[in-house]
């Protein structure tokens, strides 16, 4: 019948538009007490006797195809059902990751742009003796160049003190090395000075140094541009030299650099060329080699990259704040 | 400092304002904190580098500096200035006879040159207003004429002056050390009481005045006065520098006196004071006592230095015309001398830091302007950076912390006095405070501090410090590396088992075996001994009360540098096991006093080669039961052959027997 192939069409479409709980609807309508089926099997006693058992094969058919197609559906929608599985949208498990100190993180990132600049990494006591913390950095006694540092000294017999800068073991190294040499000094350092947000007892330095024949400030200004551009990023605007004194360097310089981000120049290194009695003290003969040193506060970089208010925050042990970096 | 840009402008001959003044002297010679309003004036707040306060802790001396660097850089406009103090306002002074009889000199080295004038019909009354203006400009109160006539010459010209009151004291005046426990009461009332070590001015009866450092009360200037002396002096500067600093007296006269400034400035601020006390305060009948010569304006000491190393030092070609004009902007004297290229630099007498070329070549930089020399990138050989072994190992031992979920602290080297067995700790000449006169000898404190801010956050604190710790041996100060780690939890009482794990875990990754290390019972824990060294060890420290620390620490501390020594980086490759394991488990109880050592020390001895490994999977004590229950896999494997199931068996059998026979354990 006509009519057959309409209702197939039909409901084939519905079927295929169908959603979810569409399915019981569509079953009702059509395989219901009072659905389509229904219907029209009342229908066929109203046709002629020849066309019958065709009609009511081609219904019967028709049925089956309905059911059956309803079946399937359902079928897969139970497995879907059954195969859902895990809630893809649950939060991650919590992992308990070990974190390494803020300060750690910056002297690492210090080092190693000094490391590809062909820098060698050198380490030294934090115990020092007068001589290669002073004296051998043309710092006499009793020369009011020595208040510079106030310095925390050991009640022993030698006159032992916390170093005040990591420089003597530049020192140091000059006097096993030959020139040319390039070395950063990291280490820990210590200020006889009331501990406020800006200062502390004790702190972190890069110290560096760099020997060979003819270097010059144009030279140190090239390196320390390479440095602060890889150090800073994009908020290096560019360095400033301003003349000072280090008894240990002359000339001396105060180096600014330019941060982007708060427009404004801040002091970040003291440097100079080395000064000839420091070479001397190591041993070096006159006139025959030229260097510049430079020393940073690894703190002081490190509270401006991070926004850290305050030095005290990074010996305090706080794992609230390490865990953080 | 505090300088007041009138004052300094009078001596200026060139127009610039204040804030562009600071921006000049910031750029090419001392930093300028700030310009600040005050009245009709500007106060610049200028940082003198220390080794330039011999001349510039004075206006004259900035605005000779300025000035020098307004000549080199010119195209400003000129004005009108007053002449700085020169040879010339001195000669009057020096050409008038001396005495010397009024003086004696107990030390030349001390007071190398000592002047007096002697000043009569003084009328002593209020400043004029430009006096007082000028001093009030830079913080000074106005006092009496007299008083502020000396304060100004030392502001103005940088040579501290002091006033006595002649009818006060009898002559001759003494120039000596002090005696053994001599006092004198200060101008202000202050009583000090002098050393050995200090200078003093006096007379037969009484000390009149520290010398370089503060005037006494007793012969000080008042309404009265109508007869004065003047001392002018130049004192040998270290010996001021201490005496200040022990008597803790930082005044204005003797920081100038410490930085040790030219002797040139002794007949110049002589001459302006004494003419000065006529205008202002009538005095006359200026007469001069003194004890010292000294060559005033006599040639300073040439430095040679080549224009080719200037220029090599700087990294730029400046060119002779160029350094020449920046010389002689400074009033250095040049010279060319017969070998080309080499300049003979004669300084002018107020500068005395001029010694070396390195000297000369700060001057040029300076005022050429360190930002005018364009950077350049050095020419090096290449070469492979040294590499310490140290630092490689100890960030392989912080990451391996890190990855087993510890996090890095920092703690303070300077601890109290409270220490440690056997450790002697280093004291501190100069403790900050109580809390911090000691150097650490151990790491435990400053993590078990961290423990005590940390538990109020978290359940369980895992923290990893590498640091530096001191103990004394004798006379020596030790220094020594170490690594320490810490592991607390709240209510997990296996912190020591687990603590241990990392540890083994960390010797293993570095490259040790199990033969390498063992643990030996020591104290509330163990000793660890790596290659036959004890370098560390693994314990449940004793916490302070005071502390309140809430639930279960273990603590491992060990000699970083020892402990790597021992290590070797390279491995060895190990043929995996070609026959398999067998497993099986024993659990026994084991009476309370027995330990799990003893057990393992058993199984290991009975079961030798044939015990591949064992494992402590189950342990449980309880505080009031009589035994502890234990439960191990023990993983039996030959490397010669298959074990067969009845030869393991037959082994296990009889491990269980001598755990029996010989611990007492009951075998379930």
């Amino acid at each position: 019948m006509k009519k057959v192939k309409d209702i197939n069409k039909e409901f084939s479409r519905l079927l295929e538009n169908s959603h979810g709980n569409d399915l019981e609807a569509l079953e009702i309508r059509y395989l219901g007490r009072k659905g389509v089926i229904h219907e029209l099997t009342k229908m066929i006693p109203t046709l002629p006797l020849s066309e019958r058992p065709r009609a009511g094969k081609e219904l019967n058919e028709l049925k089956v195809f309905i059911e059956e197609a309803l079946q399937e559906r359902k079928q897969t929608k139970e497995t879907v059902a059954s195969a859902k599985g895990p809630d893809f949208t649950a939060p991650g498990k919590k992992v308990a990751r070990g974190h390494r100190h803020h300060l750690t993180l910056i002297t690492e990132e210090m080092t190693h742009i000094f490391a590809s600049l062909n820098f060698s990494v050198v380490e030294g006591p934090e115990v020092e003796t007068e001589h290669y913390n002073f004296d051998a950095l043309n710092i006499p006694q009793n020369h009011p160049a020595r208040d510079l540092w106030d310095t925390f000294w050991l009640k022993t017999q030698d006159p032992l003190l916390l170093r005040t800068h990591t420089s003597p073991v530049q020192v140091r190294f000059m006097e096993k090395n030959e020139p040319p040499l390039r070395i950063v000094v990291p280490g820990r350092v210590f200020r006889y000075e009331a501990s406020d947000a800006t200062h502390s007892i004790q702190f972190y330095q890069l110290e560096g140094l760099f020997v060979d024949r003819n270097v010059s400030v144009a030279h140190f200004k090239s390196v320390m541009e390479v440095f602060f551009r890889k150090l800073f990023k994009g908020d290096f605007g560019g360095l400033r030299l301003r003349p000072t004194y280090f008894p240990f360097v002359e000339p001396g310089f105060e180096v600014y650099f330019y941060w982007k981000s708060r427009q404004k120049w801040l002091e970040i290194m003291g440097a100079g060329m080395v000064h000839p009695k420091v070479f001397e003290a190591a041993g070096f003969a006159l006139g025959e080699w030229q260097g510049f040193a430079f020393g940073i506060g690894i703190d002081r970089v490190a509270m401006l990259k991070y926004k850290i208010p305050d030095v005290r925050l990074f010996y305090n042990g706080d794992l609230r704040v390490i865990e953080q970096f | 400092m505090l300088f007041s840009y009138n004052w300094l402008n009078t001596y200026l001959a060139y127009d610039i304002s204040p804030e562009e003044l600071a921006e000049l002297l910031s750029a090419h010679a001392f930093s300028v904190d700030s310009v600040t309003k005050k009245d009709k004036d500007f106060i610049l707040d200028i940082e003198v580098l220390p080794n330039r306060a011999h001349d510039c802790f004075s206006h004259q001396g900035i605005a000779r500096e300025a000035g020098a660097i307004l000549t080199w850089q010119g195209k400003r406009a000129q004005k009108k200035a007053e002449p700085l103090a020169t040879k010339a306002s001195a000669d009057a002074l020096l050409s008038l006879p001396f005495r010397s009889d009024a003086l004696r000199i107990q030390e030349k080295s001390d007071a190398p040159l000592y002047y007096l004038a002697s000043m009569d019909n003084v009328t002593v009354s209020q400043s004029p207003v430009w006096l007082s203006e000028r001093l009030s400009a830079v913080g000074l109160d106005s006092i009496n004429n007299l008083v502020d006539i000396a304060n100004f010459i030392m502001l103005d010209i940088g040579q501290p002056l002091h006033v006595f009151d002649v009818s006060t004291l009898s002559f001759p005046v003494e120039v000596r050390h002090a005696h053994s426990g001599e006092r004198i009461e200060l101008i202000g009332g202050d009583v000090k009481e002098v050393t050995p070590q200090d200078i003093v001015i006096a007379d037969a009866k009484q000390a009149l005045a520290i010398a370089g450092i503060k005037g006494g009360k007793a012969s000080a200037v008042h309404e009265k006065t109508t007869s004065i002396v003047i001392e002018a002096a130049f004192f040998e500067p270290t010996r001021i520098y201490r005496s200040s600093k022990h008597l803790g007296l930082a005044t204005d006269a003797a920081r100038r006196f410490s930085a040790g400034f030219a002797p040139e400035l002794l007949p110049l601020a002589l001459a302006k004071a004494l003419r000065l006390i006529e205008e202002i305060a009538k005095g006359r009948n200026a007469r001069i006592a003194r004890a010292g010569t000294y060559a005033f304006f006599a040639p300073m000491p040439p430095v040679f230095a080549s224009r080719k190393n200037i220029e090599q030092v700087l990294g730029v070609a400046l060119g002779d015309t160029t350094i020449q004009k920046i010389l002689a902007a400074l009033d250095f004297e040049v010279s060319r001398e017969p070998q080309e290229g080499i300049y003979k630099i004669i300084p002018p007498f107020w500068r005395r830091d001029i010694t070396i070329p390195e000297d000369v070549i700060e001057e040029v930089g300076r005022l050429y302007g360190l930002e005018n020399i364009p950077p350049q990138a050095p020419t090096v050989l290449l070469g492979t950076p040294h590499e310490s072994e140290a630092m490689q190992w100890r960030i392989f031992i912080r990451n391996h912390f890190i990855s087993q979920g510890f996090s890095e602290v920092y703690n303070y080297s300077i601890e109290g006095a409270l220490g440690e067995e056997g450790k002697t700790k280093v004291m501190l000449a100069n403790p900050i405070s109580d809390k911090r006169s000691h150097l650490r000898s151990g790491l435990l404190q400053g993590l078990l501090s961290n423990v005590e801010v940390n538990q109020k956050f978290f359940e369980r604190v895992a923290m990893v410090e590498i640091g530096n710790v001191f103990w004394q041996e004798g006379e020596k100060v030790r220094e020594c590396e170490m690594i320490g780690a810490l592991l607390f939890a709240k209510k997990d009482k296996d912190v020591f088992r687990e603590l241990r794990g990392y540890v083994e875990d960390l010797l293993q990754a570095m490259g040790f075996d199990e033969e390498d290390y063992a643990f030996y019972e020591r104290a509330k824990g163990l000793a660890l001994e790596v290659e036959g060294k004890e370098l560390g060890k693994l314990h449940v420290p004793s916490v302070p009360p005071s502390l309140k620390i809430k639930g279960y620490v273990a603590f491992f501390e060990c000699d970083f540098a020892s402990l790597i020594q021992e290590a070797d980086e390279e491995r060895e490759f190990e043929e995996p096991p070609k026959f398999p394991a067998i497993e099986r488990d024993v659990s026994l109880y084991l009476p309370r006093h027995r330990k799990v050592g003893e057990v393992l020390n058993i199984i290991h001895e009975k079961g030798k080669e044939l015990v591949e490994d064992t494992e402590l999977f189950d342990m449980y004590e309880d505080q009031n039961a009589s035994q502890t229950s234990l439960a191990f896999h023990i993983i039996y494997r030959s490397k010669e052959k298959t074990l067969t199931d009845e030869e393991v068996n037959n082994l296990h059998s009889t491990i269980e027997r001598e755990l029996k026979k010989r611990l007492g354990a009951e075998v379930r």
